[in-house]
């Protein structure tokens, strides 16, 4: 059989058996339909991680370190909660919205990296002393940057805790003095019924013992992420950029937080 | 809208745009998969399965202009993996809705029905991976760069399973008319 009257009628076949799928509006919608409702499903699962990025992020605020003498013996830990009603995508409400809440709070619209605004929330934070009493609140926009291909950078600000990292990967110190500290964090995430009886690895008590471990209960499934953060204070106000990835060198990160730490 | 624009925007997040990437690829996807696969239902799943992944891991894709390779990729994944599954598939027969011919053309109908189930038995005989580069090559039309990257093999392999696939063919046929099997015919 000639070769090329073999690939004719194969072809033709193909196209003519494909017709044997009707696929019309009925089957579109419920393909539509599953897959929709699929995502949502993931997508519902995953969203149970934003109380993660904000275990991770508060930890990365105190990381063990010292409170402020405006709260010190009285904060022992702090809650914060956004919505995403409130959230914002352009750079001028949000900004305005930080001047509204505080005005000393640096913000900027993008770094020299690429990293751009993407989005910005309002985050209610509230200090609470061992009675579990709500004895500060504080108010400042969580800011998102974002860059096609990369995970995305957060950026928040604090007055209530003032922590430094004790034992950070890298220290910048700015002109001004003001140290700009990498640290490079293990999350571990897990289900709540390992609190009391999940066992630390050897490597994972050094990196505790460091400050660099951060485990977290009320997870669906055991998971482990690396994060990297720079954290600083300036003006009595503490910052906080921080990824959930460790695709960022350190060197990147800091530079983001010197540009941010030198906005007029 | 153009299909790059729909693409980028999906990539933000935009789930209108998905809509409309899905009714853009939707038809041709499902034949595709229905022809890789030989069992509707099942081509219904890889579909589902391949948008939901689509949309899932759409961050990953840094190209906008790359998603049909990225798409087909992902399809044919989510076929070979459906098609593990199944102890056994469908019978091409039970495909073929029951159609009665207009009078007067009875004849050539049925010779047509045969010459075409003849070559759907031999391309569903296809182990799945060449019958994957057969579809994507002759219903898709992609070009065997195109197929080497959705398959993730060299384009010399894509060359080999498209020869061997017609090869095979072509032995399934002869065989199939030295059994006393209808007499192949080309009609036009």
């Amino acid at each position: 059989m000639d070769d090329s009257v073999l690939e004719k009628k194969i072809k033709e076949t193909l196209a003519k058996k494909s017709e044997d799928v009707h696929a019309d509006g009925l089957a579109a919608w419920r393909i539509r339909t599953r897959v929709n409702q699929r995502i949502k499903e993931e997508t519902g699962m995953k969203k149970n991680r934003s109380w993660k990025r904000i275990v991770v992020v508060t930890a990365a605020i105190c990381i063990l370190g010292t409170m402020s003498a405006m709260a010190l013996g009285k904060v022992k830990y702090t809650s914060s909660h956004s919505s995403h009603n409130e959230e914002v995508t352009d750079f001028a409400s949000a900004k305005s919205m930080q001047n509204g809440y505080d005005a000393s709070v640096k913000v900027i619209e993008g770094f020299s990296n690429g990293y751009t605004f993407k989005r910005a929330v309002p985050a209610y934070e509230q200090g609470h002393d061992e009675g579990h009493n709500v004895v500060e609140n504080y108010t400042a926009m969580h800011f998102t940057y974002g860059k096609e291909g990369c995970k995305d950078v957060s950026l928040s600000a604090t007055r209530i805790s003032s922590g430094v990292a004790k034992n950070p990967d890298q220290i910048l110190t700015l002109a001004d003095g003001t140290e700009l500290r990498f640290t490079r964090t293990l999350n571990k995430f897990l289900p709540p019924e390992y609190e009391g009886s999940y066992e630390l690895t050897e490597e994972e008590k050094k990196l505790e013992e460091a400050g660099k471990l951060n485990v977290a209960y009320g997870s669906s499934e055991i998971e482990t992420i690396t994060s990297e953060a720079v954290t600083w204070q300036q003006d009595g106000i503490s910052y906080c950029l921080f990824m959930m990835s460790d695709e960022m060198s350190g060197d990147e990160l800091l530079q983001m937080a010197k540009e941010l730490s030198e906005v007029k | 809208m153009e299909e790059t624009e729909l693409v980028k925007r999906m990539i933000a997040g935009d789930e209108d745009a998905f809509a409309g990437i899905m009714e853009i690829y939707q038809p041709q996807a499902l034949r595709a998969a229905y022809l890789i696969s030989g069992n509707y239902a099942d081509s219904e799943d890889i579909v589902q399965e391949t948008f939901v992944a689509c949309f899932l891991n759409r961050h990953k894709l840094r190209e906008p202009a790359a998603f049909k390779g990225w798409f087909y990729k992902t399809l044919s994944r989510n076929a070979w993996r459906i098609c593990r599954k199944k102890k056994k598939e469908q019978p091409a027969a039970e495909l073929y809705p029951e159609d009665l011919p207009a009078p007067g053309l009875l004849l050539s109908r049925v010779i047509l029905a045969e010459e075409e189930k003849v070559i759907c038995d031999a391309i569903e005989a296809l182990p799945i991976k060449q019958r994957t580069v057969i579809v994507l090559y002759y219903y898709n039309e992609m070009s065997i760069k195109e197929i080497a990257k959705v398959c993730g093999c060299l384009e010399g392999t894509v060359k080999s399973r498209l020869f061997n696939g017609k090869a095979r063919l072509k032995e399934l046929l002869s065989d199939r008319e030295e059994k006393g099997g209808t007499a192949w015919t080309i009609l036009s």
